[in-house]
């Protein structure tokens, strides 16, 4: 009769729980805390943290592969490359360029703001990552997880996880982590300059901006194309204003969606085995530095551009230049106005937020041309 | 650590022409637009 009890106690997950899946449930519902009690990204953080929980359940064979449900999100939405461009063809559908268009030089703030992508890249590869997983962790600086997403399951499916949750936790933490950077770089009188009134751009301008670009950058960086592709289409699908429905299935029904097969599949790949590692540590750590270095190089930027220009550009808007839109965009206008309540720098600073959208899209298809 | 600086340099420069590229496109397209909203309006008056 005992041998029978311990015969069943085996085939129960219980008996096979290790310390580490207890410490990823930790982590799990610690994201999932982060979602519902602080809002931090929660569309993304909700899903990813249960899927922590998920994959560190001994024998619910979510994750098996070629069997387990989960693994299956994974590897034909994740590593067949579906998903992530599906989010770009949402977010092209939510993108306004008009800011951008309408005063084009703040194009290279989102530039500017790449350079913290192959600061931590370089700084990685020295630490000892070898290159494609150093490019992987340098995107975090990106801001932009779905890229992040893109890269890390092409160049190092092993970071994947460790690498979304902390390009998504950052870009969470943007309110938090930017002002003080935007402080420190900014004088008063800086931060108080008030951007010129810009031209208004025409209908034509908007229709034709998703088609330039997407035939200039994909044939400059073929392997951006997937998601320059798809995220210029949901933008001309925005732009045209004759497919409505589309423009509405992508940036709504579409996009829930794959925001849901995204984020699961995505905690699912944490399990204990792989992400309790001294390396995870070192990942966000330079996370957090990529990101500081491309606010600060934003920053910079617009600051050197001033010494040649006569219209003088807050420098505020280089901190907009990293890809969390539009929330670089919003804390750019806080403190803005902190400085001069009159100071209204949204709109100007959607320009280089969605440049950087691009800018590290451009960046992403770098390091495929080069590792891939 | 060679090739860790060719990629360095090969990024920065990717990202510096692709973004000058669509910078000088903006350009082009909003010169062009603008000419054919101009003509559009004469051909209208």
């Amino acid at each position: 009769m005992p041998d029978q009890i311990l015969t069943l106690y085996q085939t129960t997950g219980f008996f096979y729980l290790t310390p580490g899946m207890a410490v990823m449930w930790l982590i799990g519902l610690t994201l999932i805390y982060l979602a519902i009690a602080k809002n931090y990204e929660p569309l993304l953080l909700l899903p990813i943290g249960f899927g922590i929980l998920l994959a560190n359940l001994p024998l619910s064979g979510l994750m098996e592969p070629n069997e387990g449900l989960i693994w299956r999100f994974y590897h034909y939405g994740i590593q067949w490359e579906i998903i992530p461009p599906l989010i770009f063809l949402g977010l092209g559908a939510l993108t306004d360029f008009g800011p951008l268009l309408a005063n084009p030089r703040l194009i290279f703030l989102g530039a500017g703001a790449q350079v913290g992508v192959y600061v931590a890249f370089f700084f990685a590869q020295v630490i000892g990552f070898d290159l494609s997983e150093a490019s992987v962790i340098g995107i975090i600086g990106g801001a932009d997880g779905p890229t992040t997403i893109f890269l890390a399951a092409n160049l190092s499916p092993q970071l994947l996880g460790s690498c979304a949750v902390a390009a998504y936790s950052y870009m969470a933490m943007v309110p938090i982590i930017q002002p003080p950077i935007m402080k420190l770089l900014t004088t008063e009188s800086e931060r108080k300059i008030k951007m010129k009134k810009v031209r208004k751009v025409n209908r034509l301008e908007k229709l034709f901006f998703p088609i330039v670009s997407a035939l200039l950058i994909i044939l400059l960086i073929p392997a951006s194309a997937p998601l320059i592709a798809m995220f210029m289409l949901g933008n001309l699908f925005r732009e045209a204003k004759v497919v409505e429905r589309l423009t509405n299935a992508a940036q709504n029904e579409l996009m829930n969606i794959v925001t849901i097969f995204l984020g699961l599949p995505v905690g699912a790949t944490m399990n204990a085995d792989t992400f309790l590692k001294s390396d995870v540590i070192f990942i966000f750590i330079l996370g957090l530095f990529a990101f500081v270095i491309s606010t600060s190089s934003g920053i910079l930027l617009a600051k050197f551009i001033n010494l040649f220009t006569k219209r003088k550009i807050n420098p505020l808007l280089g901190a907009a230049g990293v890809s969390a839109v539009p929330m670089a965009a919003r804390v750019v206008h806080k403190v803005g106005m902190e400085a001069d309540k009159r100071n209204y720098l949204l709109m100007y600073a959607m320009g280089p937020n969605v440049a950087g959208v691009i800018g590290t899209v451009i960046a992403a298809g770098v390091f495929l041309t080069l590792l891939g | 650590m060679n090739d860790a600086i060719a990629v360095f340099i090969s990024g920065i420069a990717g990202v510096a022409c692709g973004m000058t590229l669509l910078y000088a496109s903006i350009k082009i397209t909003a010169k062009v637009t603008d000419f054919m909203e101009q003509k559009k309006e004469a051909g209208n008056a």
